[in-house]
């Protein structure tokens, strides 16, 4: 069936070639469906916090530039112009961006220095309550000088200037939403059709079913290959490989599962295509709670874990031991960081000195008669996870450690983890490009910092990288930093997932962002003579 | 009849409002809180939670939340999603009537189907049939939901690609079909997930007729009717059947919780967007106005399958006076 | 007797098979009639008389082959009734229908009795529309159901009114021959009398048939000249009602009639007491069937090993019982 089609269509689109129609301009074209596990929550990018409303509205509004595939966030050449036609640093404390000029809305409008300075305002309203608000805290104000040149005033000088100016906000229409107050701009009608800026136009959202977007035809930077995206909600994982396999879906942003991972391995339309993850999972310890108070104990109890056991029974091929608090997806990953040992003899050892010494039943330590226990928090909602923590007590348990799994699920062990009420936990984080989120975790004081770690050495190294000029210069600090993050043990790093986009191979071209898997999907073709019916469906004017 | 009917809707009413109130309770009381952003992201500081909660009144003492939500409910207001950032009644009004089609097409399916085999049963009782039915039958009511729209997937959809997997439509085609084509591609879609939830509920259907018809043929009328001259075809189906069919409908009406129920499941893996969907994201993200809509709405439908059911029986059947 | 009887019974048995046991593995045989054979005369009325469980209700219905007999035959009008296919015994039950004697069971609750009533004509096409529902009313006129009562619904009745609806039903195709089975047992005793009163004047009106089913010898010898008296699945003495009623020659009869009020204060009759219940059909006892129970002064050996066959011992009253000229 499947190879007669392939067969077929060469014929006809040769038979269709021979034709005035059939013109080399209108070669790009097609259809690509999306399977996805979640619908969008809202297309407004202020407030949007859902995985794919984020990927979505991504296409349909545009920053003032773009991180290059690298990620490099500190030097200027890591960036590439979108809205932004160029930018210069005329002092240490201001970024001017000059507009593109044939940037325009799709309501026909063009896009302005003050639509810049009016999302802005958007995006840092209280009552518009952006949880992205905190990371534009540096800039001071955003004006625009005249219609196509804007001005972001920093507070300080640091190297991510350019990163936090155009990585966090989305520019917004200000002539179709300044009427609107800011508390209701999350429900407005906008909210649910957009009219962008982007390379795509909205066309229409089902709720829990299907958003459908177009091709600009008219896009400033030059039409899109692909003429239609549509977004298929699929909640159950194993009917999305089903859909993708059967043809009727064409990509998928990640396949979570080993076992699908394999069903498609097996496939001959359909092919994976790796990239490093923007997440790492940690056991993190509660360092209000006795045990894990001593440095040491968190030394031994990290020693003691067989990370690559771990990583390869959980994920097989599809991971990495993960070298610190970061993702491959960052420029700061490296092999070289300083990491603890796989080393159960020193583990034991560092536990016998501290007063943690066998005898009790089954080989348990105790220390003056309480026993080293403790529970560790896993969240229902990732299998990945609980299995590790199964390979995990199994190791610590031979060190005479007796670490207890409670699954709970994901709401409640997020508050468990929020008010401080847990011995350890089992988490992921999902991380910017810029290592600067390793702040945001590490700090004291910071919201996600939930086992109340701090040491004035990791801050002092995090805060010489965070000043460094140049990425050759930040690198080693950040580095030094993990591996003091590393040395001190706050959590056990286990692993960073790889992963891997399902992509039928009817597409040519493709690259992956690691941050947003479909940054460059504007480049992305479809192999002509594997065009199907749904690629021939007319787009919507 | 009036008084009847006003009775059974003045009930209804009571136990749907006991059901807001107690999920109500529920949710509130249920450890956890609403995902306001998603913390593992790393976006939601502790500052724009704080912020969210106040905007939302979840700081407020819960008695006055649930005065607040009654006052509002009264007023016909379902409040706004936490997640979705919209009315919680645009957000059923999308769900709620793809899963009546599915529901009702799976409950009328199931009905007919199990009518059908409880008759074939019951005309040849003790037959090798009947026992080959009843095993079939039994093995059935004992499959998961679940399951059963995993395999069905597989073989009809992945495999044989006779049915599409997933959604209510297909992708990216619907500018090229006709208003007849679109009904007959939402019907495609509509086959797999219908089966799934039909093939469970018809096999209880079945043993429950079976039993009712085996029973009822054993009446004097019966014994009267064939006397009478009538073929035993016009004796099963006039006269056995209509006998037996009220305890069915009784169960048919008392089946709608099974439906919702699976249709949880059921949305969720063929894609299906209905209620089950908005209720199982929204207690997973503790969408509370969401949940509690949706236990409204779910306790309404299965008050009018109940009151249906009751007139149904009351066609079927002179004996039963509406207003006794 | 008539040269032709209008309905011939000959040695018929019906036998049912249950299966018995945690799991159906068990066979029982129930042995409801085991041997019986009797006449029905046009416009003659034939009593049956028994106890509960004697197999006269399985008697009645497999003579219109509601039942599948096990062996014998049942001849109507001549006609072999096992014999005919399926459309033409439904075309033979136009001439022979059943009163129940639960009116309750017997009327389907969800038909009115207009429609019960008028189902028969329509099966048999004996009328159509507006004929049919004057015939409807015309037979509930005769049954003497109030006007109206067409559209009404069973439970809407008394019971004597729906045991008249059912006679209206039998009535409906025009039969030549009806077995009552016990019609008036379940009524008040106040309509009995009006509801046998209404069979015997159908009978004169109609020149019907009855083979009438009844555990009261008294109810019997009020509608029946002649009567048969059965016992486990046999007939035991048969012959005209005032020659067995007065006097009765079978043990059995005559424990049934102690029973029955006696009329005439100086009628003498010896006092005799029918002890405990019948043995079951599924294990009846060898020899005379009645031997486990009878109290006859000159019961002996052959009572329990055999089993006696029915003799004439007056004209047309014939008994089977080894003692009874003595």
């Amino acid at each position: 069936m499947r190879t007669r089609l392939a067969l077929a269509i060469p014929l006809v689109l040769a038979a269709c070639a021979k034709g005035p129609a059939g013109d080399a301009a209108r070669a790009p074209g097609g259809t690509m469906i999306i399977a996805t596990t979640g619908d969008a929550d809202v297309l407004f990018p202020p407030v949007t916090s859902v995985t794919n409303g984020i990927n979505v509205s991504d296409l349909l509004f545009c920053r003032l530039a773009e991180l290059k595939l690298a990620l490099n966030t500190v030097d200027d050449a890591g960036f590439r112009p979108v809205l932004a036609r160029s930018w210069e640093h005329p002092d240490s404390l201001t970024i001017v961006f000059h507009l593109d000029r044939r940037a325009h809305w799709q309501d026909g409008a063009p896009v302005t220095a003050a639509d810049v300075a009016f999302t802005f305002g958007v995006y840092r309203d209280p009552a518009v309550n952006s949880p992205l608000a905190p990371f534009l805290a540096a800039i001071d104000s955003v004006t625009a000088r005249d219609s196509f040149t804007v001005a972001f005033r920093f507070r300080r000088w640091y190297p991510e200037q350019l990163y936090d100016a155009t990585y966090h906000m989305r520019v917004l229409p200000r002539h179709l939403l300044d009427t609107i107050p800011a508390a209701r701009l999350a429900t407005a009608p906008f909210a649910r059709a957009p009219v962008g800026d982007g390379p795509y136009r909205f066309v229409s959202w089902a709720a829990g079913s299907e958003i459908a977007l177009a091709a600009d035809p008219a896009w400033f930077l030059g039409r899109p290959g692909l003429d239609r995206l549509i977004w298929r909600v699929t909640p159950e994982l194993a009917t999305a490989v089903s859909g993708l396999l059967a043809g009727e879906a064409d990509a998928m942003e990640v396949i979570p599962a080993r076992g699908q991972l394999e069903r498609v391995q097996q496939a001959t339309d359909v092919r994976l295509v790796p990239y490093p993850s923007p997440f790492y999972a940690a056991i993190v310890f509660n360092l209000r709670r006795p045990p894990f108070a001593d440095r040491d104990v968190r030394r031994a109890l990290a020693m003691a874990v067989d990370r690559e056991t771990v990583v390869r029974s959980v994920f097989g091929p599809f991971a990495e031991v993960a070298v610190g608090a970061t993702s491959p997806m960052q420029w700061i990953w490296s092999d070289s960081i300083s990491q603890l040992p796989f080393d159960t003899a020193a583990a034991a050892r560092l536990l016998d000195q501290r007063g943690w010494r066998r005898g009790g039943a089954g080989g348990l330590r105790s220390s003056h008669g309480a026993p080293l226990r403790f529970t560790l928090l896993v969240p229902t909602s990732s299998q990945v996870r609980q299995q590790a923590a199964v390979i995990v007590q199994d190791e610590l348990r031979r060190l005479g450690v007796d670490m207890r799994i409670q699954p709970l699920e994901f709401t409640v062990m997020e508050r468990r983890t929020q008010t401080g009420d847990f011995d350890a936990a089992l988490i992921s984080r999902t991380i910017d490009p810029s290592p600067a989120s390793l702040l945001q975790w590490w700090s004291p004081g910071a919201g996600g910092n939930i086992g109340r770690y701090a040491d004035t050495a990791f801050g002092s190294l995090a805060a010489a990288a965070m000043r460094a000029r140049t990425r050759a210069e930040a690198a080693p600090l950040w580095r030094s930093a993990l591996g003091r993050l590393n040395d001190e043990a706050p959590a056990v790093f286990l692993f960073s997932p790889r992963n891997n986009a399902a992509i039928s191979t009817r597409f040519r071209n493709v690259t992956i962002r690691p941050d947003s898997w479909l940054a460059t999907v504007t480049e992305w073709r479809v192999i002509e003579a594997r065009h199907i019916a749904r690629d021939r469906g007319a787009p919507r004017p | 009849m009036l008084r009847f009917a006003a009775r059974r809707l003045a009930f209804a009413v009571v136990s749907v409002a006991a059901v807001v109130f107690i999920t109500f309770l529920l949710v509130h009381a249920a450890p956890g809180e609403p995902m306001l952003g998603t913390p593992e992201r790393a976006l939601a500081s502790p500052e724009t939670m704080a912020r969210q909660r106040t905007l939302f009144g979840l700081d407020r003492p819960l008695p006055e939340q649930f005065l607040r939500y009654a006052r509002n409910l009264a007023r016909g207001e379902l409040g706004e999603s936490f997640v979705l950032h919209r009315p919680v009644a645009a957000v059923l009004a999308e769900a709620v009537p793809n899963t009546l089609l599915l529901g009702g097409t799976a409950l009328v399916a199931s009905l007919l189907l199990g009518l059908a085999i409880g008759v074939v049963q019951a005309a040849r009782h003790h037959s090798r049939t009947d026992t080959l039915l009843s095993a079939a039958t039994l093995v059935l009511y004992s499959v998961p939901v679940f399951w059963l729209g995993l395999v069905l997937l597989l073989v009809f959809g992945e495999r044989l690609h006779w049915l599409p997997v997933s959604g209510m439509t297909s992708a990216g085609l619907e500018d090229r079909l006709s208003s007849l084509g679109r009904a007959v591609d939402v019907a495609r879609h509509l086959v797999l997930p219908a089966a799934s939830l039909a093939l469970v509920q018809a096999a209880a259907f079945a043993r429950f007729q079976r039993s009712a018809l085996v029973e009822s043929l054993d009446a004097e009328y019966i014994r009267a009717a064939r006397a009478k001259g009538l073929t035993e075809r016009a004796v099963l189906l006039k006269h056995a059947l209509r006998g037996a069919l009220a305890p069915t409908l009784t169960l048919a009406g008392l089946s709608v919780p099974y439906f919702l129920a699976g249709s949880v499941l059921v949305e969720s893996i063929f894609g299906w967007p209905g209620l089950g969907r908005v209720a199982y994201d929204a207690i997973f993200a503790r969408d509370y106005n969401v949940i509690t809509a949706t236990a409204l709405v779910s306790g309404v439908l299965v008050a009018a399958g109940n009151l249906l059911a009751d007139v149904a029986v009351a066609i079927a059947d002179p004996r039963v006076r509406l207003d006794q | 007797m008539t040269a032709t009887p209008l309905v011939e019974v000959r040695d018929l048995v019906t036998h049912f098979t249950h299966r018995v046991g945690l799991f159906g593995t068990r066979r029982e045989v129930v042995q409801a009639v085991n041997g019986v054979s009797l006449d029905v005369a046009a416009r003659e009325t034939l009593g049956l008389v028994g106890e509960s469980g004697c197999g006269k209700t399985t008697l009645g219905r497999t003579i219109l082959r509601l039942v599948a007999r096990t062996s014998g035959e049942v001849r109507f009008d001549g006609q072999d009734v096992f014999a005919l296919d399926l459309a033409a015994l439904r075309r033979m039950r136009r001439r022979m229908q059943i009163i129940f004697q639960d009116p309750d069971g017997s009327l389907n609750p969800r038909l009115s009795i207009g429609r019960a009533v008028r189902e028969g004509i329509e099966v048999h096409r004996l009328a159509r529309g507006a004929e049919a529902d004057g015939r409807v009313e015309a037979l509930l006129a005769e049954v003497g159901l109030p006007a109206g009562s067409a559209a009404r619904y069973p439970h809407e009745f008394s019971g004597g009114q729906r045991q008249r609806a059912c006679i209206a039903r039998a009535l409906a195709v025009e039969p030549e021959f009806i077995v009552c089975d016990e019609p008036v047992s379940a009524l008040d005793v106040s309509v009995q009398a009006q509801v046998l009163n209404l069979l015997l004047d159908l009978q004169a009106r109609r020149g019907l048939s009855y083979l009438f089913i009844s555990h009261d010898l008294a109810v019997v010898r009020h509608v029946a000249p002649r009567v048969a008296v059965m016992y486990l699945g046999r007939i035991v003495e048969h012959g005209p009602s005032d020659g067995i009623y007065q006097r009765p020659l079978h043990p059995y009869t005559q424990a049934l009639l102690t029973a029955v009020p006696v009329p005439d204060p100086k009628t003498k009759r010896a006092r005799v007491v029918l002890a405990g219940d019948p043995p079951s059909p599924v294990n009846p006892p060898g020899g005379c069937p009645f031997h486990p129970r009878c109290q006859h002064p000159g019961k002996n050996e052959s009572c329990r090993t055999v089993r006696p066959e029915l003799r004439e011992l007056a004209p047309g009253h014939q008994v089977a019982c080894h003692l009874a000229d003595r």
